[in-house]
Order: structure tokens, then sequence, then C-alpha cells
């Protein structure tokens, strides 16, 4: 590797780029799991998987360790050419997530046994690696976790979700007469209406449902009579998942449609003043950066992960709107400056750690 | 200990805040601390916590 501080942002680069070469949607982060390992080997760092496929690194491999910093090595599906042009780093993952699990990477190697990172696996599907740990425990109390927050975001809450499938069935008919007939589509269509009804979203303060996928029997001539619904429903801070999930089965069932619910992921919000959320402020802060606390539309393995630590945030480099997206770029500077607030982070729990302790 | 500019109940401010930093009140209230002339005061935050993506 390349000499220099193991913060500087052209050295978190280059770990990123050996990243993004590695394709890793989720089930296949394998040749970036690898990767990872020999990266933080070079960093001075112990390496090691667990039984999910996750990949930790830290210098110390024993532990206890202060904090985590918990990232994940997949993407969602779709290459983009990873390339390096005037600083700016592009790639599929960049910003989602590898761009910080490469400034995580770093900063845990500048900051010696407290810390521990984590490059866990599933994230875009299954969250099965978070998943892993919340049955086995976190490996620290105090979790930072690696999403792009646009370098000063700290993010304190992320809606919950679930997936609704619903199957409506109907007796059919002939497409010249609608009105004899029955069909399976229009009662899933005004089943979708109503749903939206409940679930207006508008803001993420509101519950949302999206139809994501309707499959039907094709034929142009016949009123189906089957017809299949994918929803994806979010749930705001404040609202159960769970209640809200057990609500739209309600809706179903009065409907005449059979659902069926999965990957119930409650809500996430944690006080901006919180030991972690507080010590990425004061990091932040302390680079001249004016902290911005944010609640994210979206659901991450800090929602998973919230229930079984002391104190939790996310936080990372690169501009989230260019999450999932074929334009996924993020800086060197924006890498470097992470992996310093990273670092900084972890040193202003140690400072409050030693005073109360 | 400082009043919330919103409940008027007191709010005590660490021993070792910054400037800029972002206090949470018990009644929900997003505070920032602020200097004025030398002293550590409490104001209410102004900002849009809402952001896409994950």
């Amino acid at each position: 590797m390349a000499s220099g501080s193991v913060l500087e942002g052209r050295l978190v680069a280059e770990t990123l780029l050996l990243l993004l070469r590695e394709y890793s949607p989720p089930g296949r982060e394998e040749g970036a799991a690898r990767v990872f390992m020999e990266r933080a080997r070079e960093l001075g760092l112990e390496a090691w998987r667990d039984e999910a496929g996750s990949v930790y690194a830290s210098a110390s491999s024993r532990g206890p360790w202060l904090l985590a910093l918990i990232g994940h090595i997949d993407t969602v599906p779709g290459w983009v050419e990873p390339r390096v042009s005037g600083g700016v780093v592009y790639g599929r993952g960049a910003v989602d997530a590898k761009g910080p699990l490469a400034s995580m990477l770093h900063a845990a190697a500048a900051a010696g046994e407290g810390v521990v990172v984590a490059g866990l696996v599933g994230e875009e599907d299954d969250s099965r690696g978070a998943r892993l740990l919340v049955d086995r425990g976190a490996p620290a109390r105090m979790v930072i976790i690696g999403e792009p927050t646009g370098g000063d975001g700290i993010a304190i809450g992320y809606r919950g979700s679930y997936k609704l499938r619903v199957v409506c069935t109907s007796s059919g008919g002939h497409s010249s007469a609608p009105w004899m007939g029955d069909s399976a589509l229009d009662k899933a269509l005004s089943l979708v209406d109503r749903l939206r009804e409940e679930y207006p979203g508008g803001s993420l303060w509101r519950s949302s449902m999206a139809v994501t996928g309707l499959c039907t029997p094709m034929t142009r001539n016949v009123l189906p009579t089957r017809a299949e619904v994918w929803l994806d429903a979010r749930i705001p801070p404040g609202y159960s998942s769970a209640e809200m999930a057990s609500k739209s089965l309600s809706i179903v069932e009065e409907s005449g449609c059979i659902g069926e619910v999965a990957d119930v992921v409650e809500p996430v919000r944690v006080s901006p003043s919180s030991p972690v959320p507080r010590s990425l402020q004061r990091a932040l802060l302390s680079m001249g950066v004016r902290p911005r606390p944010v609640v994210k539309a979206g659901t991450s393995d800090m929602n998973l992960l919230a229930p079984i630590v002391d104190s939790i945030a996310a936080f990372g480099p690169g501009d989230p709107s260019l999450s999932h997206t074929p334009h996924e770029r993020v800086s060197e500077d924006e890498l470097e400056a992470a992996a310093r607030v990273y670092l900084r982070a972890y040193r202003e729990l140690r400072r409050v750690a030693g005073s109360s302790g | 200990m400082v009043k919330c500019p919103v409940c008027g109940l007191e709010v005590r401010i660490p021993e070792d805040a910054m400037p800029g930093e972002l206090i949470e009140h018990d009644c929900g209230t997003l505070l920032e601390v602020v200097e004025d002339n030398g002293v550590l005061q409490l104001r209410v935050f102004e900002g849009d916590m809402e952001d896409w993506g994950e």
C-alpha cells in the first residue's frame, strides 16, 4: 500500500476502488469480503468473518471494543463501472455504502484496539448480517452505522417498514362485458386505493404504501381470475410497524383478498444528545462543520441494531440522493473527512467513558 | 441551568458543551447551544430534519 497518513483521502479512495471492483449484490458478497479482509491486513488490522459471511477488522480481534463501526459490504444490483477521475470515485456502492465502509476501515486502522469495523452482508435484502448480530449480540455497546448522510448529517431516526403480499381471486368473465363479470384485478386495484387512503405518505412523518409489483394472467379478452400485488409500507418514528401491518391485513381481509406480511422492521428514533450522536456532533464541530440531525425516509440496519445497543446513530460520506442510482460518486475529500469524523467520535466516546468510569 | 425557550422548564447544558451542539429537551424541542458574551445559551434549532434514503 502507498505510504502516507492512513486517513489520507487518496488512500481511502484506493480502498474504495478495490471494493467497488468486486460486484457484490446481496448473496454475492464473497469477492468484496475477501478484498475487505486483504485491505484490512495491509492496514495492520486483524480480519475475520462470521457465520453469515459478514467481515470484521480491528487492531485486536479479541475485543472488548468501545465502538463498532458497522457498514455493509453488499450493494443494490446493477453494475456501474468503477473509476477515479479528478479525485472523485465512481461505481455501484460508492455512496451506498462502500464509501462509508472504506472510511470506517481507515478510521479503525488509526484508532487502535478500541474499535471494530464490520461490513455486514445482505443489508440491501434481508439484513441477514444484522439479524445474526441481533441473535448473537452486537460487537460493542456503542455503534455508528455507515450510511451516506452527506458528511454533515447525523441520522438519528429511520422509518420502519414491512412488506405486504396480497392475492385477490375472482370468477372472471368476458372483457366485453366487465359489468357482468368479476375481475380479480379490479378487486386488487380497489384494495390498493383503499390502502393508499389509509397510508397516504407525502412526507416521512406519515406512513406510506408503495406498490412494487402487480401480476395477473395475461389474456387480452378475459377478466383476470387472479391478481397478486406487492406493497412496501414505510412507518414513521412514533408508530409501530407491527400494529400497522396488522391493521393493513384487516383491510385486506375486508376486501375479500388474502394478505401476507413479511420483513417487519420497527422505526427507530434516538436523542441527538445521546452518547453516539453527541460524539458525532462534537467531532463535526471540532472540524468546523455544523452538524445536521436527520430522520431518514428509508430503513437501515440501525433499525434492527438500536434495540440491542446502548447508543447508535448513522453517519457517512456521500450524497444520499445518489444512492441506488447509476450516478453514485464520492470524492477523496469526503472520504477523508468522514474517516476523521469517525476517529474523532471514537476519541470523544473514549474521553467520556474515561471521565465517567 | 437555563430555561427551554419553548416550554419554560429548566434545561441542563453539559459543562463540556460546545457552541453548535444540539440538545433535545424532554418537551421534544431540539435546542442549539449558542455562545452569548462567553455564556452558553440555548435557542430553538431551525432546520429541516427530513432526509431521503437509507
